[in-house]
């Protein structure tokens, strides 16, 4: 379904991706791993369009994409949840998802995804006349794949989505990241806590300086020495 | 190689320097009257330079400076005969300190959009005491500037005035020169970079920033002094909001934050109105134009410019060498 | 008694013009909170608009109901032209710039206008009827300044219902929160940066006539700009309800002072309020305080 090939990317003057290729297909959960500062926010910055890769190719479902403007990628199926969550702070809960669906013209439709939405997350429907930024971190992380996946996107990236939050919390989430995959989103997760992405994907690169340095199903990364001493704790 | 860069540089400065120490035995009495306007709008571009360039800070107030260095030059100089010229400019430089030091107190609050408004409301304010003062400014009309002098000498002449602008200005700019080079001209970079890694370096903002407009009032004061002995009138329409905003305009084409990039302001704008002499009316459109086109292409100015060109020239000149 | 009285007139005075600065101080308030530049040219803007309305009432007599929806539209454009041509390079830079830019354009615009019309006053005919009535305490009113109210405020409420009801205005409240997410979900960001501008060029068209035929209309009328960035910090720069009780409460208080104290007092009044809000209180009496992100 995407397939970039041999990109390098410059986030400002820093050399970032330093030729990555990747693949991932339809209806997998890829993930992909790594230290602060290897690269992987800039990795989904390029697919969706917020940095240009100066060399190489993205192509998503057979048609290239690398130098489109993000809000025509979205148009062509692909949502993006950044770091940090970009929520609009003083939006409301059901504005944030209103603005999800964006690209949407008819109500109708609008109306029934939301309740695809707060299916997945009972507490938005509860807050939805709530200001985003008064939300506690979870719900704001729910708020904002909720939003992300309002444009009934083909393939989902998630960045970082257990950043600053409890374990708990986590766990609730990546249930819900699952049960998405489960009604057929393809998703490309990044994460810095590899244990529990590795938890859902099935596949996974590792990320360090720019370059891949490991990949393989994640079954064969949680064997790997390597991944085990720097990313496992093991 | 470089040796003879070297003496042609010199040479051409030497030049230049005879070319200005003569020039009312080479030139006529409109153009050394020209000279000694630029000079006076090369202080304004010094002092302007000092908030915008090297602080980092947007005044559009200025010109309330200009003018109370102006009516202190004109005030003195009428009602004490004699009064040594050197003294009324420094007054007039002194007072604009002063108050550009409180001044600059409403700048540690705010920044950027904000302290250029309330700069513009000092200014409006100024503005409006220079014209109801009557008893002192001579009010909306104006008043007359008698001409400079020490004791019972007075310098009447245009080459006399063009000699002593040229001193004092020369003097300004050695001071300037220095400041620029010491600790608190770096600290004042620092703080146009970025303010919070200036703090953690032990830089006071509130000494510095006070300290810039202080310092940037004084020197658009004493240009203030000159300029009401070189136009023998002042008014308050010649302190207005536009004259601050070409004040600024000085700057931003001249090249922020250089002493070269003053000059070239200086020149450009006091050239630019000459021009389109028999064109007032498109006074305006012109600068506005100039200024926008500058802004829009030319961030750095035309030093910034014409720095580009010369390292354009020079890494051709070396690919052929 | 007549203290009394000629309070009330004033505070009467003081409504029909703060609505223009409310007007006025509404479109500076949309392009900053949508574009983050503080538009210097906005009463230049506006002056402009006013002169093609006067054209178009004047020259070609077409009757007021037509004149205010066609200055609309026109301005619209005429707002879209000048992001385009200028405002849109300036967009993210440092506030010197955008704001010089601002500067210069209105030097530009002011200077143009003069050109293409004239430097000296002009009469404009007002679009109701500014005959005045007296009414039992002494009071004076007239339908002109009903007609400014009402048409200020209905602009105010449509405006606000745009804003917030409506998908577009709810892009362009997200937008101006957060552009990089508002283009993650499909919001063609620079659409909408041109779209507040020429909102903002459209209102204050309409600001632009409704004050014209109480002042005189000619190149200098801009300086109304400087009492809207007034209003507008007043209320609280990011605040649009405040821009229009900045206004409001700007108008009434400009008009008190000056019955009871000296013209030239009135005068500076504008600026030392000016200067006071942004040392006291910079986020405005409706805004909220800012913190420094690191």
């Amino acid at each position: 379904m995407l397939k970039i090939t041999n990109i390098e990317v410059y986030y400002g003057n820093i050399y970032a991706l330093k030729s990555i290729s990747l693949e991932v297909d339809q209806g997998n959960i890829v993930t992909v791993l790594g230290a602060n500062g290897a690269g992987k926010s800039t990795l989904l910055k390029a697919i969706s369009g917020l940095i240009f890769p100066v060399r190489g190719g993205i192509e998503f479902m057979q048609e290239r994409i690398n130098g489109i403007s993000p809000h025509r990628i979205v148009r062509m199926g692909i949502s993006h949840v950044p770091e940090g969550r970009e929520l609009f702070p003083d939006l409301t809960v059901l504005e944030n998802l209103m603005m999800g669906a964006y690209i949407k013209k008819k109500i109708k439709k609008i109306a029934d995804d939301l309740d695809v939405i707060y299916g997945y997350f009972p507490i938005l429907r509860e807050r939805k006349s709530q200001i985003a930024s008064s939300l506690s971190g979870g719900e704001q992380q729910m708020l904002a794949i909720g939003r992300g996946l309002m444009s009934n996107p083909r393939l989902l990236l998630l960045d970082e989505p257990s950043l600053g939050l409890a374990p708990r919390v986590v766990e609730g989430i990546y249930r819900i990241i699952r049960r998405i995959n489960g009604e057929g989103a393809t998703i490309l997760l990044v994460e810095q806590n590899a244990k529990v992405a590795l938890t859902i994907a099935n596949y996974g690169y590792v990320f360090e300086n720019g370059k891949v340095t490991v990949v393989g199903k994640s079954g064969e990364l949680l064997q790997n020495e390597h991944v085990k001493k720097a990313y496992l704790g093991r | 190689m470089g040796h003879w860069n070297d003496w042609r540089k010199v040479l051409g400065y030497g030049i230049l320097g005879a070319v200005i120490l003569t020039a009312p035995f080479l030139f006529g009495t409109y153009l050394i009257f020209v000279f000694s306007v630029i000079c006076v709008y090369i202080l304004v571009a010094l002092g302007m330079n000092i908030l915008a360039g090297y602080t980092g800070m947007l005044s559009l107030g200025s010109q309330a400076f200009f003018g109370i260095g102006a009516y202190c030059a004109a005030v003195l100089s009428t009602r004490l005969v004699g009064f040594p010229f050197v003294i009324a400019l420094l007054v007039g430089g002194l007072l604009s300190a002063v108050i550009g030091y409180l001044l600059g107190f409403s700048a540690l609050r705010t920044s950027g959009v904000y302290l250029a408004i309330a700069t513009i409301a000092f200014g409006m304010i100024m503005n409006e005491i220079f014209g109801e003062w009557s008893s002192l400014t001579g009010g909306q009309s104006g008043m007359v500037a008698p001409a400079p002098a020490l004791g019972s000498i007075q310098f009447q002449s245009s080459t006399e005035l063009y000699y002593l602008i040229l001193f004092v200005s020369v003097v300004m700019l050695i001071l300037f020169y220095n400041l620029i080079s010491s600790n608190t001209g770096r600290a004042f970079i620092a703080i146009r970079e970025s303010e919070i890694s200036a703090q953690s370096y032990g830089i006071s903002l509130v000494k510095h920033k006070t300290l810039a407009f202080a310092i940037s009032a004084f020197y658009v004061g004493v240009a203030g002094g000159l300029y009401a002995y070189l136009m023998k009138y002042i008014a308050p329409i010649d302190f207005r909001l536009l004259v601050g905003i070409e004040f600024v305009v000085i700057v931003i084409v001249g090249g922020l934050g250089s002493i070269m990039g003053s000059i070239f302001g200086a020149i450009i704008l006091f050239a630019l109105p000459q021009i389109f002499a028999g064109l007032t009316y498109w006074q305006e459109m012109v600068t506005g134009l100039v200024l926008l086109l500058v802004i829009l292409f030319l961030p750095d100015g035309l030093n910034g410019g014409l720095n580009q060109l010369m390292n354009l020239i020079r890494r051709h000149s070396d690919k052929r060498a | 008694m007549q203290l009394l009285i000629e309070i009330i007139q004033q505070v009467i005075f003081g409504t029909v013009t703060g609505c223009i600065y409310a007007l006025v101080a509404t479109c500076m308030v949309l392009i900053y909170k949508g574009t983050g530049i503080l538009n210097f040219a906005q009463g230049e803007m506006v002056v402009f608009s006013t002169f093609i309305s006067y054209t178009l009432r004047v020259v070609f007599l077409l009757p007021y109901w037509v004149v205010f929806p066609l200055s609309f539209v026109i301005s619209w454009f005429f707002g879209m032209l000048l992001e385009a041509l200028s405002f849109r390079r300036v967009i993210g830079k440092p506030h010197l710039n955008s704001l010089m830019a601002c500067v210069a354009v209105g030097m530009i615009l002011r200077n143009a206008t003069g050109q293409i019309w004239t430097f000296d006053d002009l009469r404009m005919p007002p679009p109701f009827s500014d005959q005045v009535f007296t009414l039992p305490l002494g009071l004076v009113i007239s339908p002109l300044f009903l007609g400014i109210i009402s048409i200020s405020f209905s602009i105010m409420i449509v405006f606000y219902l745009f804003l917030n009801r409506t998908r577009v205005g709810l892009s362009i409240r997200a937008t101006a929160q957060n552009p990089t997410a508002a283009m993650l979900m499909g919001v063609p960001v620079s659409y909408v940066y041109s779209m507040c501008w020429a909102i903002s060029a459209s209102i204050g068209s309409i600001a632009g006539i409704l004050i014209a035929p109480l002042l005189v209309l000619n190149v200098g009328m801009f300086i109304i700009i400087l009492k809207a960035i007034v209003a507008a910090v007043l209320g609280g720069i990011e605040s649009l309800p405040g821009a229009v009780l900045g206004g409001i409460l700007l108008g009434i208080l400009e008009n008190l002072i000056g019955t009871f104290l000296p013209s030239w007092i009135r005068q500076i009044f504008v600026w030392v309020i000016l200067l006071g809000v942004i040392i006291a209180i910079p986020q405005g009496l409706w805004g909220r305080k800012k913190q420094k992100r690191v």
